[in-house]
């Protein structure tokens, strides 16, 4: 592993053989969230973890999580400086809700006692939370849109959280390049959740420790996906390792190039690619009538993706032309991924029972 | 600087409010803000800490010192109008530490170096009885003993907009740590931490390099 002693060198730390990486097809999202689900209940269910989603989904145009993570700084200038980065707090992260539970189900209250959350932070019914802004989207009528982000660690070959730690509590493993926070060197610093400009860092405040998603390597060592990728009703996730020709993944990501980093000016060259929603709802006209075209328009989807985002789009376009005449096509193929073993290629042992699937 | 001998019991040299105290002189150490910007040193440890501007913001702690030849007591006073405490995820903590050499020659400005190690006294706000023993061979490599061995003792208060902390250890405290003796001269550093500015790790006021102080026989 590239776990090198206090003081040692950040290349050390980077060190990596191999890397893991996701692909998220954007255009197979439907916000069910139970990826969300999936991580919290296996990682983030414990004192202190409340308020963390390592996994979530919002919707794109909105605020985020955490709130408006985009526009908080960290990662890499454009001359690979570090960018200074701000702090997440807990209303940004979600708020960790209470809700009065006993009071409605308990002592025949109930018809008179409705469901409420209150805000950990103000003590009050919150103005903000995970997800506040489900589905407001953007654009004007006759033509809103908006669709879902999917979003965790990016496990990033040039990590800035960790050459933000001045412990080297957090490092690339050597064999699969994940990104782990040690937890026993770990300070509570917080110098990596200001630096990662994904926010995609946690801070605990009953450890006093930060955390991140592990990308499930205790799953992921027993040949077993990730459970955010595995729960994904919408086979949208593809996993593996990125030189790894035989899968479904590196033939997307590295052969036929369609899977793209989430902003990768922040400089960080994230591992978990993003097919871009190609095909949203078709214009309509202010008469009403169809018009050409979709409504999320490419300048969207380039903020996001970067430039290259517009050749994607057409390469999938032309893809599922290709296949609504009837002929091959072996992105499409893979997109679609019907098994287990087509979009998890050497990780799709079962979670419960280890054997195949 | 010189720490005085006393008649006082631990008990009461652990009492921050305590009059005795006020009968100590007291000694104005000159804390400033630690060379993070552009310090080749600290990039290697974190180009991100090295960007870092506007702390250090606690000019100055009053140091008062003195022993009744089974523990030595220094207590710390300065200016901080909040007790700032972990609320939410973006807030720091108030915290002092005094820092020694375990080896000679050790530099308190680079916090030790391999094979001449730091110790220090590391006490924080939201753990206001207790007293972190961490030592360091430089920058990055500060690693905390285990809490269940500590000689060391705090005992702090907050009161009109000023911290008075007291940080107390046996004189006599085994092997591997700084030697305190009665008639010697020992040597010291301090650092503060001002957690209403989101001062913590690097980010926090110095005293410099070590500073001699005689304990009185």
């Amino acid at each position: 592993m590239a776990y090198a002693p206090p003081g040692a060198s950040k290349d050390e730390l980077r060190r990596h053989r191999r890397q893991l990486a996701n692909i998220i097809d954007l255009n197979k999202c439907m916000g069910c969230q139970t990826c969300t689900v999936a991580c919290k209940s296996l990682w983030t269910n414990r004192p202190g973890a409340e308020h963390m989603r390592w996994m979530n989904v919002t919707t794109f145009p909105g605020a985020g999580y955490p709130r408006d993570y985009e526009r908080m700084g960290g990662g890499y200038a454009a001359d690979g400086t570090p960018a200074p980065g701000a702090l997440t707090d807990l209303s940004a992260c979600g708020d960790a809700l209470r809700f009065n539970h006993a009071e409605v189900f308990f002592g025949a209250q109930g018809a008179q006692r409705h469901l409420a959350p209150t805000s950990a932070v103000t003590g009050e019914a919150p103005d903000w939370s995970y997800n506040w802004d489900e589905d407001e989207g953007g654009g004007q009528w006759p033509n809103p849109y908006f669709f879902y982000l999917p979003r965790k660690c990016y496990h990033c070959d040039n990590p800035p959280c960790l050459e933000a730690c001045t412990h080297n509590a957090i490092y690339k493993r050597e064999q699969d390049g994940i990104v782990v926070l040690d937890q026993s060197r770990c300070r509570g610093d917080r110098l990596c959740v200001e630096a990662c400009p994904y926010k995609a860092i946690y801070y605990n405040p009953v450890q006093e420790t930060s955390e991140k998603c592990i990308f499930c390597y205790p799953r992921v060592e027993q040949g077993i996906a990730p459970a955010c990728d595995r729960q994904c009703p919408g086979r949208t996730r593809l996993f593996g390792y990125l030189d790894d020709e035989r899968s479904a993944l590196h033939k997307l990501v590295v052969v036929h190039a369609v899977a793209l980093p989430l902003h990768p000016e922040f400089g960080t060259r994230p591992n978990v690619f993003y097919v871009p929603p190609f095909d949203t709802a078709r214009a309509l006209t202010a008469e009403g009538a169809l018009g050409d075209g979709g409504r999320l328009a490419l300048e969207v989807l380039a903020r996001l993706f970067g430039p290259q985002v517009g050749e994607v789009v057409e390469k999938l376009r032309a893809e599922r032309a290709k296949r609504q005449r009837g002929e091959p096509s072996e992105i499409m193929d893979l997109l679609i991924g019907r098994r287990f073993a087509d979009r998890f290629v050497g990780f799709d042992r079962a979670p419960h029972t280890g054997g195949e699937t | 600087m010189r720490f005085a001998r006393t008649a006082l019991a631990t008990g009461e040299l652990l009492a921050p409010d305590g009059a005795a105290w006020q009968a100590l002189a007291a000694e104005q150490i000159v804390m400033v803000p630690t060379p993070l910007r552009a310090n080749r040193a600290i990039a290697r440890v974190s180009p991100f800490l090295a960007q870092s501007t506007d702390h250090g913001r606690i000019g100055a702690l009053e140091l008062r010192g003195a022993h009744n030849g089974v523990v030595l007591a220094l207590r710390l006073e300065w200016q901080c109008e909040r007790h700032d405490r972990i609320a939410d995820l973006d807030r720091f903590v108030d915290g002092v530490a005094v820092m020694f050499p375990l080896a000679a020659g050790a530099s308190a400005v680079s916090m030790g170096a391999p094979g001449a190690p730091v110790e220090a006294w590391y006490w924080r706000a939201d753990h206001a009885d207790r007293v972190f023993e961490v030592i360091a061979e430089g920058y990055g490599t500060s690693a905390r003993r285990a809490a269940d061995a500590s000689p060391l003792r705090a005992a702090a208060a907050h009161r009109a907009g000023r911290w008075c902390v007291v940080l107390a250890r046996a004189l006599e405290a085994g092997e591997r740590r700084a030697r305190l003796q009665p008639g010697s001269v020992a040597r010291l550093a301090f650092a503060v931490w001002d957690g209403g500015n989101r001062e913590r790790a690097g980010r926090k006021a110095f005293s410099g390099e070590f500073m001699p102080a005689e304990l009185a026989p």
